[in-house]
């Protein structure tokens, strides 16, 4: 059965992104970023500094979960929002954290 | 002589002028408050401003007291009002007293030493970031291993067959020497490599779906929880319609098969639920061990299929590796995960309107040996004959043939289907098309109730009625002559 080539040179067809039968539908970035995006809008408005916190741990995991290039304009702003919802909250006032259930 | 006398003249006067002057502001505040008038002399501006320097009133003092000094004695008194002037002599006992001002505790600044051990909880997230990025770079790394010690053992036999392998479909030109070995990198556990320029096939796109080791959170932690495997898939797109003949056929583990069913819209519109030893002839469930017998079923459309999908190569590569194999799924009417069949092109030609369009395909998955927690290289290497399997089948499939009655019932099948999903597309559109007009009505209506001009009102009311009655005398009209 080896013996016989099964190369064509002249099958040969570009990948296009329509063949992706089986690439996962795995959205958990696209959810980590709202969330994120949620948490850092607590941190910012109502000053709480663990949801600045969060968001921060939100974005990384968003960051560690990103499929395809394209988009990474929105994790770059979910770090920049969560980020600086920690640097504000901090700037405001420099109290260490309190735990809501503590 | 005259100008030096003239000179002399305007001196002395000017010189009695100032003495005069001063005559008369010693007599003014000598008398009445001698301190006072002495420290304004002699302090200048700005020395009184600095002793002043906590009180914001004390700048005015000097421009008012110069004012106020032709003023008669009596009026000097509220100079000694503490509320109204401020006296530099009552200054020290001032600052004696206690001051009755409020001061709101102002937080520990930050960088003064000594208090980082308040900081717990921030120096607690600092870490779990940093252990989660420890992380992330390892497990991203070695996911990447594996891709290429899979991909460094199973080049051989790709090489062998496909004149392109590993194309990502970006780049301008295809330049066999530098496209070989591009992975499509969907994301740090996905990969994808497309090989193309062999006979029967349009190209087979292998996917590496590794466990999510670059995510602590998600991908460890659930792994923990829920074992899962990295697979290896291998999906064929074949170029026409009928290079596979009309079946649809899937074997996959019991405990899969539900979601399997569930997930592919061809699967639960074709096939039927079997077991393994009921679906295949006496002869070929000789072949399989028992262990293999317990763990698949048969997700079948057509009875005879199976006997021909699972001939000895195949029998004898599940015996062999009964853990590997995770679905091998073959369809000709393939139109994707359900979720996404939404999204899939429509195709709009006479005898399939508004159907999505299907496919020919042919899907094989396996699974890497070691639960994913203890997967190694060498597992990621050993993964050779999966590529034989489905290199294998990618040139049975299209070889089997049904027989003519199989034919027969497996295209009528297909026409009921299209058939139903035809009724059931035209039934959501009638049913959007009636909510169009209600929408439409009750705009009009409340147009009606929002017109001020009561006369205006009734006519738009009127006409509304008139209107009304035309429709339901035409359909009347319509039911009589069909009851005629």
């Amino acid at each position: 059965m080896t013996s016989i080539d099964l190369r064509r040179n002249d099958k040969i067809k570009r990948f296009k992104s329509s063949y992706t039968l089986q690439f996962s539908d795995d959205n958990l970035q696209e959810y980590m970023n709202v969330m994120g995006m949620i948490f850092s809008m607590c941190g910012l408005m109502m000053k709480v500094k663990w949801c600045a916190w969060i968001s921060v741990l939100c974005s990384f995991i968003g960051f560690a979960n990103a499929r395809g290039g394209d988009d990474s304009k929105q994790i770059f702003s979910c770090f920049m929002l969560s980020i600086s919802a920690v640097v504000m909250s901090y700037l405001q006032n420099p109290t260490p954290m309190t735990l809501p259930f503590m | 002589m005259r100008i030096l006398i003239v000179l002399c003249l305007i001196g002395f006067t000017l010189a009695k002028l100032a003495q005069s002057d001063d005559d008369f502001e010693e007599f003014d505040f000598v008398e009445e408050t001698p301190t006072a008038t002495k420290s304004h002399q002699i302090l200048p501006e700005e020395t009184i401003e600095e002793e002043f320097d906590e009180e914001p009133v004390s700048e005015k003092t000097p421009t008012k007291s110069p004012a106020s000094l032709d003023l008669d004695n009596e009026e000097f008194e509220h100079f000694f009002d503490d509320e109204e002037f401020e006296n530099p002599t009552q200054q020290p006992k001032k600052k004696e007293e206690p001051v009755n001002l409020k001061i709101n505790q102002v937080p520990i600044h930050l960088m003064s030493s000594g208090n980082w051990t308040n900081y717990v909880y921030e120096i607690v997230m600092l870490g779990v970031i940093a252990i989660y990025l420890a992380f992330y770079l390892v497990g991203k790394s070695k996911n990447s291993r594996f891709v290429h010690a899979w991909y460094q053992a199973n080049l051989d036999l790709l090489e062998k067959n496909f004149s392109l392998v590993g194309d990502d479909g970006q780049s301008s030109e295809l330049n066999s020497s530098s496209e070989q070995g591009t992975f499509i990198k969907d994301s740090d556990n996905s990969y994808g490599l497309w090989c193309s320029g062999r006979q029967g096939c349009e190209g087979l796109l292998i996917q590496l779906k590794l466990i999510k080791r670059q995510d602590l959170i998600n991908g460890m932690v659930m792994q923990m929880i829920k074992p899962k495997s990295d697979q290896l898939i291998f999906s064929v797109e074949y170029p026409n319609k009928e290079d596979i003949d009309s079946f649809v056929f899937c074997l996959t583990g019991k405990k899969q098969s539900q979601q399997m069913f569930n997930d592919y819209q061809d699967l639960s519109s074709f096939c039927v639920e079997k077991k393994l030893s009921s679906s295949v002839q006496s002869q070929f469930v000789d072949l399989l061990s028992a262990q293999v017998n317990q763990k698949y079923v048969v997700l079948n459309e057509i009875g005879e299929i199976p006997n021909y999908m699972l001939d000895k190569t195949v029998c004898a590569f599940m015996n062999k590796y009964p853990e590997m194999v995770d679905f091998i799924l073959v369809s000709d009417q393939y139109t994707g995960f359900r979720s996404q069949s939404e999204e899939q092109p429509v195709v709009v030609d006479g005898s399939s309107v508004g159907l999505p369009k299907s496919k020919s395909v042919l899907v094989i998955s396996f699974n890497v040996p070691g639960k994913g927690m203890n997967t190694s290289v060498e597992d990621m290497e050993s993964m050779l004959p999966a590529l034989q399997l489905a290199l294998y089948l990618i040139d049975r499939v299209p070889r089997i043939r049904l027989s003519k009655e199989a034919k027969t019932k497996a295209i009528k099948k297909r026409k009921d289907i299209s058939e139903q999903l035809m009724k059931f597309k035209h039934k959501e559109r009638q049913e959007a098309a009636m909510l169009r007009k209600e929408e439409k009505r009750r705009a009009e209506k409340e147009k009606i109730m929002n017109e001020s001009d009561p006369e205006k009102q009734k006519k738009m009311e009127e006409r509304e009625l008139k209107r009304e009655k035309k429709k339901n005398m035409s359909k009347m009209k319509q039911v009589k002559i069909m009851s005629m």
